[in-house]
């Protein structure tokens, strides 16, 4: 631990340097309150036990109601003790728990705050599964540190501290004695918290070793089933739970030393403080109250003990999070407004690519594009999986930047416009389509402010997506995905469809997008589509030759270059890799209707 | 470690149900005497650890105050033996109580692995693995946290608190009256916060849920997110979700601030009774100091036991949750087991008798499919993607049960079979290899010990596998990384044709991959295939020209429906189906691989 507890976490903390402070000053106030409490039971008992002897001895009844009365005043006293503490204490656990709640928000707040900064390519290579592991379990770590790490940290030191000075005034050899076990105690409760620690990652080891062979006899099942392989896969399962239950069984052994060790060594305390301190006070060296005090204070002292180690870990777990999360937070976006950025206020949606190259770990995806398209006009790109149409279109939007070269909408390269508006120019349609757990309002609407109903009902109708809103439970308000209605393949495209067409854009790129939409749909939505795409210039990404066929210009990509370059009606003539699509598309014509 | 999923939102809790408690507690039954030995340690240990502050108001009472150095000395030690013994019994208790634990969940989990190996085709497609998962690793840990963190430790709860009345009451019953009035208000008060608590840390969990899940959603779909510059709207939307998890769990620590400090007020309130109550009584010689002494010691240990009741209680809930999804799996009903024809080989003798088939409702997949194959011919069956063929194949295994019509196998009902004995007659192999972790020779044996290296190895050279076996590190032995993703598309196939020899079938059913393989491994995959289809009885879901050149017959299969049969010239010359499909995917074979294939 660095000599600065907060280091790690300062920047966050910081908001809140009063609140902590304030709560760290009522821990130590309730700290040392209960540290008196115990004192004053000792009062209580020595003032009784004066009586007590007074009456024995004199059999004064005056000096019994005056002991009764002091301990009444004691008694009195333990009351309002206990009081303060309990108002300190609950302001001090308020204090840290609401700041770690407080600071806890702050960091994911910040964390969602900078994805959206972040670019496709950072999110292509980061696992979303490790985004959320840093938002989730790491983040909780940093919390459970701040709130109890923090408030055990401080509450350990201060009993501790408090706990052992009141006993070394009351009798320093008595208390040296009754610490003699509290040594053995947090050496053998750590050793024992490690090797807990190392039987636990042994457990683990063995369970995702379980996990990974369910898992691929689940997913081999066929093969299972086939090969009449159940037997053997019961027997294999069998021979890994049983090494399971072995090293379970070493673990559950070392474990179950750990209380009752505990128990043992502090009752060893316990046992030296009634053999010594009982012999003092047969020689009157030490009073009753004293001993009750003693041992109240030796219960104050194991707890730190035994947590040691688990402070440690908890801080270090702790840290280890915090500094996960800053990696994503130090993350640079690399696609960011240029710093003057233009904002036209019209894109007419002339569009060129020059001489625009682009890679992907170095791997060339386009090369050398040049490429031409009139505001207004359509171009249809085709080509094989992987020739590169999809990073194409991607360009536009700048998802990503072209490696070299130039990507220019009406004459001005696209990174010196502002996202903002450059994006807000286009309607893309994604390969994927991506629906959020939102009503389907919602989902359409999501690249416009407060669309009026006019506007949803075009849109859903351009789509063809209307048939099917008129079905749903509560039409556009019905909500979409896990918790509500799931959508097929071809009405998930036909909302992303509608959520592009709906922003009216200069610019619209369909990749892919009818995909999963059947052939006779398809035409109607290019029917309906062919008016909003007159006006606009359109990027069409497709398989089907009926989709493309219209365009007013046709560009075959192969392996990143651009091979074909035409009409339907050039390209057709040529013989080439259009002219063979087309064939095959014909023959597929033909095959369906057979 | 746990399955993470963070769109499922499982039920996590469920009230108490004696029906599931009963089925549940029944996995105890094997160990019951362990069980029975646990419960006498746990008793043991509540009497023998509570006894300390009683030996410490005899050892004041009687020795100190007395001046008796030597019994004083006796009591210590005796003090020091009780303390070994109660190391010993709790050290014993505890690890038989979790061991037991730990066998019982052994049969768990081995019980539903052995039910999952049964379960049929049918529920795998529906059911995804990641939700298995979780019931063979998390749901059965939270059975373990039932058992041992549970009802064991609400009994050792239970017992300490009720030793410790015992003894307070044998020591003095007015003071014990004084100091036990406070374990209603404790209960009380532990009973009001808490379930408190738990509803605001269920509150907490459901927006944790909603959270994460949004949080998911929009890493996954941050292009959309951006394309449509939704930045703004999706930080307010975040933000709003952040806030309402946050203020839940602020309600969840206000009570948690409330609720300790309270609870250790009343702690100090029963001390201050306790102290004056009690000095009064000795003042008044009514009883000896040691009473009050060791009451005053007892009274902070009634704390932890009655703080925990509410976690036991919620640690029952999530239980009762996870053993009925458990228990659901374990009565899904297994595939059946079919009856009772399973001949050590059979003739290869096929029919499909107007066979109709639906994986769902009325949404026929294959339509009055009728066939028959002879034993020893090999069989090609073609058509598009969504034909039905692989469907067919599925069926002739009896990995679905059909609706109408029958399917034979050497002139029986396929149904008659036992379903192992018919698979042990058939040899699949899939379009995609599944290969297993493990060595070469394991992935074409499989868990059959049956077949010897020897046959191995001869299945291998047999389908032109051992040559590309042969120059791996440690030829056979070679360890596969990542079930084989290091070894070739056609290298994955021979090892597939390899596996499915070795096992000697009657009947050979193929898949034929549409991946594209080098040139090579192209020629040595025509002639194994060739050769596989001599030998035996094969059908053959064929993509490749050789393949159904070869075949004895060609059966062309449209839109669930078996539309033409016979040989390629035959078929050819008919210009139907198969001259188009035959077109479409041979025509310009030189060009090797064209432009999208058919969707």
């Amino acid at each position: 631990m660095s000599w600065n507890l907060f280091q790690p976490f300062w920047v966050y903390l910081r908001p809140y340097h009063r609140r902590i402070l304030l709560s760290l000053v009522l821990l130590t106030g309730a700290q040392i309150v209960s540290t008196i409490i115990p004192l004053a039971l000792k009062w209580a008992i020595d003032a009784a036990q004066v009586g007590v002897e007074a009456s024995r001895q004199t059999g004064q009844t005056a000096a019994t109601a005056a002991a009764l009365h002091d301990v009444t005043r004691y008694a009195g006293l333990i009351l309002s003790l206990a009081l303060v503490q309990m108002g300190l204490s609950m302001g001090m656990r308020w204090g840290l728990n609401s700041t770690a709640r407080f600071v806890e928000y702050d960091i994911r707040k910040r964390y969602f705050g900078h994805l959206l900064t972040l670019s496709l390519s950072y999110f292509q290579r980061t696992p979303t599964g490790d985004l959320m592991a840093r938002a989730t379990n790491d983040l909780q770590a940093v919390r459970m540190f701040l709130d109890f790490g923090v408030r055990m940290i401080f509450t350990a030191m201060l009993a501790f501290g408090l706990s052992l000075t009141v006993m070394a005034t009351i009798d320093w050899r008595l208390a040296l004695y009754a610490l003699l076990p509290m040594p053995v105690l947090a050496l053998v409760m750590n050793r024992i918290a490690a090797k807990i620690h190392h039987g636990f990652r042994a457990v683990q080891e063995q369970f995702s070793a379980i996990t990974a062979r369910v898992q691929e006899n689940l997913s081999g099942i066929r093969v299972v089933k086939a090969y009449v392989q159940r037997t053997a896969e019961i027997e294999t399962f069998r021979k890994l739970n049983e090494e399971y239950l072995h090293k379970n069984r070493a673990l559950i052994h070392i474990q179950s030393l750990f209380f009752p060790f505990m128990f043992l060594i502090s009752g060893a305390s316990l046992a030296i403080v009634l053999w010594i301190g009982g012999g003092q006070i047969i020689r009157h060296e030490l009073t009753l109250g004293e001993f009750v005090a003693f041992n109240t204070y030796l219960t104050r002292l194991v707890f730190p003990m035994i947590t040691l180690g688990w402070m440690i870990d908890r801080y270090q777990r702790g840290t280890a999070s915090m500094s996960r999360i800053n990696e994503v937070l130090r993350a640079q976006p690399d696609i960011q407004d240029a710093s003057h950025p233009a904002t036209p206020a019209r894109i007419r949606g002339e569009i060129e690519f020059r001489r625009v190259s682009f890679a992907y770990n170095g791997t060339p995806v386009l090369q050398d594009i040049t490429l031409r398209i009139p505001a207004g006009s359509t171009l249809a790109v085709v080509g094989r999986v992987g020739a590169g149409k999809t990073t194409l279109a991607r360009l536009i939007p700048r998802l990503i930047e072209a490696t070299q070269g130039q990507v220019l909408i009406d004459g001005v390269p696209v990174e010196q416009i502002a996202l903002q508006t450059l994006r807000a120019a286009i309607g893309y349609v994604p390969q994927d389509t991506f629906l959020f757990s939102a009503t389907l309002r919602e989902n359409i609407a999501l690249g416009v402010e407060n669309a009026p109903d006019t506007e949803a009902a075009w849109a859903t109708e351009v789509a063809q997506l209307s048939n099917d809103v008129s079905d749903f439970p509560q039409g556009l308000e019905t909500m979409m995905g896990e918790r509500g209605v799931t959508l097929s393949g071809g009405q998930k495209q036909r909302t992303a469809l509608a959520r592009a067409v709906i922003r009216r854009p200069p610019v619209l790129i369909l990749d892919d997008a009818m995909a999963s939409v059947d052939t006779h749909t398809e035409d109607e939505i290019l029917k309906r589509l062919r008016d909003v795409m007159a006006e606009r210039t359109t990027i069409l990404i497709a398989h089907r030759v009926s989709t493309v066929k219209e365009a007013d210009q046709i560009v075959v990509l192969d392996e990143g270059h651009i091979v074909e370059q035409g009409t339907h009606a050039e390209l057709v003539a040529l013989g080439g890799l259009y002219a063979d699509m087309y064939k095959q598309q014909q023959l597929t014509d033909e095959l369906s209707e057979l | 470690m746990p399955y993470t999923d963070f769109h499922e939102e499982e039920i996590t809790e469920k009230p108490f149900d004696a029906r599931l408690m009963v089925r549940l507690l029944g996995y105890l039954k094997p160990y019951i005497g362990w069980v029975a030995l646990a419960f006498a340690l746990i008793l043991l240990t509540s009497i023998i650890s509570q006894a300390g502050p009683y030996l410490t108001k005899i050892a004041v009472d009687t020795y100190i105050l007395k001046g008796n150095f030597q019994g004083l000395n006796r009591i210590v030690l005796l003090f020091v033996g009780l303390l070994l013994l109660q190391f010993l019994t709790s050290y014993g208790e505890r690890f038989i109580t979790q061991l037991t634990g730990q066998w019982a969940m052994y049969d768990v989990r081995a019980e539903i692995f052995a039910h999952l190996q049964r379960l049929p085709l049918a529920f795998f497609d529906r059911t995804p693995i990641g939700r298995l998962m979780t019931r063979n690793t998390n749901d059965v840990d939270a059975l373990n946290e039932l058992f041992t963190d549970g009802i064991v430790a609400s009994f050792s709860d239970l017992f300490t608190v009720i030793a410790i009345i015992v003894y307070m009451f044998y020591l003095d019953t007015d003071l014990a009256l004084v100091t036990c009035a406070a374990v209603p208000v404790m209960f009380g008060v532990t009973f009001w916060f808490q379930s408190r608590m738990l509803r605001a840390f269920r509150l907490a969990r459901t927006r944790l849920a909603r959270l994460n899940a949004f949080l998911q959603e929009n890493i996954t779909g941050m292009d959309v997110v951006q394309l449509f510059n939704r930045e703004r709207r999706h930080t307010e939307q975040f933000d709003a979700v952040n806030s309402r998890y946050v203020e839940a769990n602020l309600l969840s620590a206000l009570y948690n601030s409330f609720f300790y400090p309270i609870m250790e007020l009343i702690g100090a309130v029963v001390m201050a009774l306790a102290i004056w109550y009690g000095s009064g009584e000795v003042v008044r010689s009514r009883i000896d100091w040691g009473i009050l002494i060791a009451m005053l010691q007892y009274i902070p240990r009634f704390f932890w036991p009655i703080l925990d009741i509410a976690e036991r209680y919620a640690i029952l809930q999530t239980a009762m949750a996870s053993s009925e999804r458990i228990f659901e799996l374990l009565d899904t009903k297994p595939e059946p087991e079919g009856g009772n024809v399973a001949p050590q080989r059979a003739t290869g003798e096929i029919e499909f008798r107007n066979v109709w088939f639906a994986y769902k409702g009325e949404e026929w997949v294959l339509r009055d499919v009728s066939f028959h194959i002879t034993p020893g011919e090999s069989v090609a069956l073609v058509g598009a993607t969504g034909s039905g063929k692989t469907t067919t194949i599925s069926l002739l295994a009896r990995f679905y049960d059909i609706q109408k019509g029958a399917i034979l196998v050497d002139g029986i009902d396929i149904r008659e079979w036992n379903v192992e004995g018919l698979r042990r007659r058939i040899g699949i192999v899939q379009q995609d290899v599944f290969l297993f972790s493990g060595n070469i020779e394991e992935n074409i044996r499989l868990g059959n010990q049956g077949i010897s290296q020897e046959r191995v190895e001869q299945a291998a050279q047999d389908v032109n596998a051992d040559r590309f076996i042969q120059r791996l590190p440690d030829g056979y032995q070679h360890t596969l990384t990542e079930r084989g993703s290091t070894l070739s598309s056609g290298q994955r196939q021979l090892l597939a044709f390899a596996r499915a020899l070795a096992f000697d079938p009657d009947i050979l059913v193929l898949d034929e991959a549409t991946a594209s393989v080098d040139t090579e491994t192209e020629l040595w995959i025509q002639d194994a295939v060739e050769r596989l289809m001599q030998t035996r009885t094969s059908i053959i879901i064929a993509h490749r020209l050789s393949t159904i050149r070869n075949a004895d017959t060609i059966i062309v299969m449209h839109k669930g429906e078996v539309r033409e049969i016979g040989r390629h010239e035959e078929l050819l010359a008919k210009d139907g189906i198969y001259r188009r499909l035959h077109q479409l995917q041979y025509s310009d074979r030189e060009k090797e691989t064209t432009v999208p294939t058919v969707r």
